[in-house]
């Protein structure tokens, strides 16, 4: 999405710009995004039979995984599951992942929690693009899976991957911590079994 | 010679290192001091009241839960009372009191959270809220026993609650009342003797009784200017009329009193625990029978319960079929941002962050 | 007490009629009844809200006696073609956001507001949806 760089006159004026900005999208991601293709049968049984490359990977997809940087922007109720999860009793820090980062060029993981509504659509999407690669996005919660109970009202998303693609679903309303570290468990099983060698990140 | 200087508009959010939600300032600064402001939300907008015409009276009670997501069980409270009072539903003792034990052990959690990360925006990186944690983690695992759920509980029916205590709740909540005195006054170590903490709020942010009545604010944000109004004492609803507590006033509507009143309602919230405990009648009676398809005869009614944040009031108008005409929820955190305005022009940016903070929203209830 | 205000309501202001424990305006007397009420202690509005039936839109408007504890309900009824009644943002600030959200979702034009725009929804969203008309496209 481009930011226009030119000088809005008044207030009003950039409120008005931005409710553009919202309708444009609305009206372009009545579909999902469709699902990122990993590696299939035929690739995986190559790359076992190239030991460098595969120790290669290993390490690399090791670093990745054993340090995912997730960004805060948590729109609803999940947050509160996040933050449990990464306080004293559940611990994320084992996970390498307790160091939350404001800013999206300093992280790697998009912790899709909450409901996302048409109005907040263009600064997700906005903070997706700004993330560096290589980057993974978890939709948590039923909100972020299919819109959850709210599915059928006038300003939510019916999901997250209308907007970014998605990694991993976590279902809940919200998930439990032992969900949420269930689910970021698969997401580094994902993680392991990528390789440099194929350009489908 | 003088400097040519001028006004700057900075934009503060949707997106911030704050745990309070999706919520967008636009501050107009002349230097480091606040002109103007003008808070921006509906960024958690979900069209709540008009998705509760399209479901049934019964549908509508986990829908609550979700408005203000801190203190789940709080929101059910006013729902309840008003398809109650339209439909001649009453309530058995019993019901009443495990209704209140369940409010006040929200009220603590959800105190807990607010000073928490009151202090996160403070600058203590995660230290006190990580302390406070330990205990609303004991306290969602006393909630869990009894509705098998974390955090939106769904526990208030028409008519009473939805499940009985089990036979190991009440031993080990009287066992964690005995041990809370102790932590809190941990806490009180932590802040009421940190230079920091009293540096950066005493005096920030004041408030007069005038403006908070003009404004209609409510809750801790109305009773630290020294106005003396609590809906549980005044116009008490349910079984509150029996307990014996006191209502914590602060004086000068600045930020330290704001957190001094909401750490004194956590410890009169335990004294309402013990009473209720030693009050609740025996017998296995929690909830009158309803009828599974409820149909509501015609009219409208107004009920409101004081939740953490403030007066949480639901207006419901009926029209005699089996699902609401009009649902709309009196949001305190939605009208206590009003007095954003009057707060902050005057003060320093930095200041600016705390003072929002302490008005402790959640933007689940102010968006709807 | 209740019954009291109303009835020194009916008589200093135009009050339409007192049913039971609230009383029926007509809208173009709010302010009036609102300063009234705001001299006789009841000082503290509460709520505003409104819904729709068809022909008519209902407001409704809540005021708190805090030192008595007491309080007073107003309801006041504008028609569909012409959905205005003044507003009460310059006597009470309390009322600014509250009256913002139901111009918003209903489309009620509350006249003297000094910013009536949207505030939950963004700008460029077409029609009103706590409308019992409006139709949901998602």
């Amino acid at each position: 999405m481009e930011i226009n760089p030119q000088m809005i006159p008044s207030l009003d004026d950039a409120d008005a710009y931005e409710g553009n900005i919202v309708e444009d999208l609305r009206r372009s991601s009545l579909e999902p995004l469709p699902e990122k293709v990993i590696l299939s049968e035929e690739e995986l049984k190559e790359l076992n039979r190239n030991i460098i490359v595969t120790t290669l990977d290993d390490a690399i997809n090791w670093a990745h995984k054993a340090s995912l940087w997730p960004v805060t922007c948590f729109t609803a109720c999940c947050t509160f599951e996040f933050i449990a999860t990464s306080m004293a009793r559940f611990d994320i820090a084992r996970f390498g992942m307790e160091v939350l980062r404001p800013s999206p060029r300093q992280a790697d993981l998009l912790m899709a929690a909450g409901t996302l509504s048409w109005k907040m659509a263009p600064q997700i999407k906005r903070i997706y693009e700004q993330m560096a690669e290589p980057k993974w996005v978890v939709a948590m919660g039923a909100c972020a899976i299919s819109g959850g109970i709210f599915q059928d009202s006038y300003a939510v998303v019916p999901g997250y991957n209308h907007i970014i693609p998605v990694d991993v679903y976590i279902p809940g309303c919200p998930p439990r911590p032992e969900t949420l570290l269930y689910g970021l468990e698969q997401l580094r099983n994902k993680i392991g079994h990528e390789s440099i060698r194929l350009e489908n990140k | 010679m003088s400097l040519r200087t001028e006004e700057f508009v900075v934009n503060v959010g949707p997106q911030h290192p704050s745990t309070h939600g999706v919520f967008r300032m636009r501050f107009t600064l002349d230097g480091e001091i606040v002109k103007d402001v003008e808070p921006i939300f509906g960024y958690l907008h979900r069209g709540v009241e008009k998705l509760m015409e399209m479901r049934t009276y019964k549908q509508g009670i986990p829908m609550t839960d979700r408005l203000d997501y801190v203190s789940a069980i709080n929101n059910n409270w006013p729902y309840v009372l008003a398809v109650e009072e339209l439909a001649g539903i009453s309530v058995p003792q019993r019901a009443e009191f495990m209704r209140v034990i369940m409010s006040e052990m929200q009220r603590i959690s959800s105190h807990i959270l607010a000073v928490g990360s009151q202090m996160n925006d403070m600058g203590s990186f995660y230290t006190v809220f990580m302390y406070m944690f330990r205990e609303r983690e004991k306290l969602t695992d006393l909630m869990e026993m009894v509705t098998g759920q974390r955090m939106m509980y769904n526990y208030m029916r028409f008519g009473g609650v939805s499940m009985d205590f089990p036979a190991e709740f009440v031993p080990q909540l009287k066992k964690f009342i005995k041990v809370f005195p102790k932590y809190m006054a941990e806490y009180e170590d932590m802040l009421y003797d940190n230079e920091i903490f009293l540096a950066r709020t005493k005096g920030v942010g004041c408030f007069k009784p005038e403006d908070a009545i003009n404004i209609s604010t409510s809750g801790p944000v109305l009773r630290s200017t020294g106005v003396d109004y609590d809906l549980r004492r005044d116009k008490p609803y349910s079984v509150y009329d029996k307990f014996e507590f006191d209502v914590p006033v602060g004086k000068n509507g600045d930020v330290y009193d704001r957190v001094w009143v909401r750490m004194e309602e956590m410890k009169q919230s335990v004294r309402i625990i013990e009473q209720a405990l030693d009050m609740m009648p025996g017998g296995n009676r929690f909830c009158s029978k309803v009828p599974v398809a409820l149909h509501i005869p015609e009219g409208f009614t107004y009920k409101e319960i004081e939740s953490p944040r403030g007066m949480l009031g639901c207006y419901l108008e009926s029209d005699g079929s089996d699902k609401p005409y009009r649902c709309h929820f009196r949001a305190p955190a939605f009208i206590n941002l009003t007095a954003l305005k009057t707060m902050l022009v005057g003060q320093k940016l930095a200041d600016a962050i705390i003072i929002f903070g302490s008005v402790d929203l959640s933007m689940g209830e102010v968006d709807r | 007490m209740t019954k009291k205000i109303y009835e020194e309501l009916q008589e200093n202001c135009e009050c339409a009629r007192i049913c039971g424990d609230y009383a029926e305006i007509v809208p173009d007397s709010l302010p009036d009844c609102a300063l009234f009420l705001k001299d006789n202690g009841y000082d503290y509005l509460d709520m505003i809200t409104a819904s729709d039936h068809i022909d008519e839109f209902i407001l409704t408007y809540t005021f708190k006696n805090l030192k008595d504890k007491d309080d007073v309900m107003l309801r006041a009824s504008v028609s569909r073609e012409n959905p205005e009644i003044p507003s009460l943002s310059n006597i009470w600030i309390g009322a600014d956001f509250q009256e913002r959200e139901l111009y918003d979702l209903m489309g009620i034009i509350f006249t003297g507001h000094n910013n009536l725009k949207r505030i939950v929804l963004w700008d460029g969203f077409e029609g009103h949806p706590q409308r019992k008309d409006y139709k949901n496209v998602a």
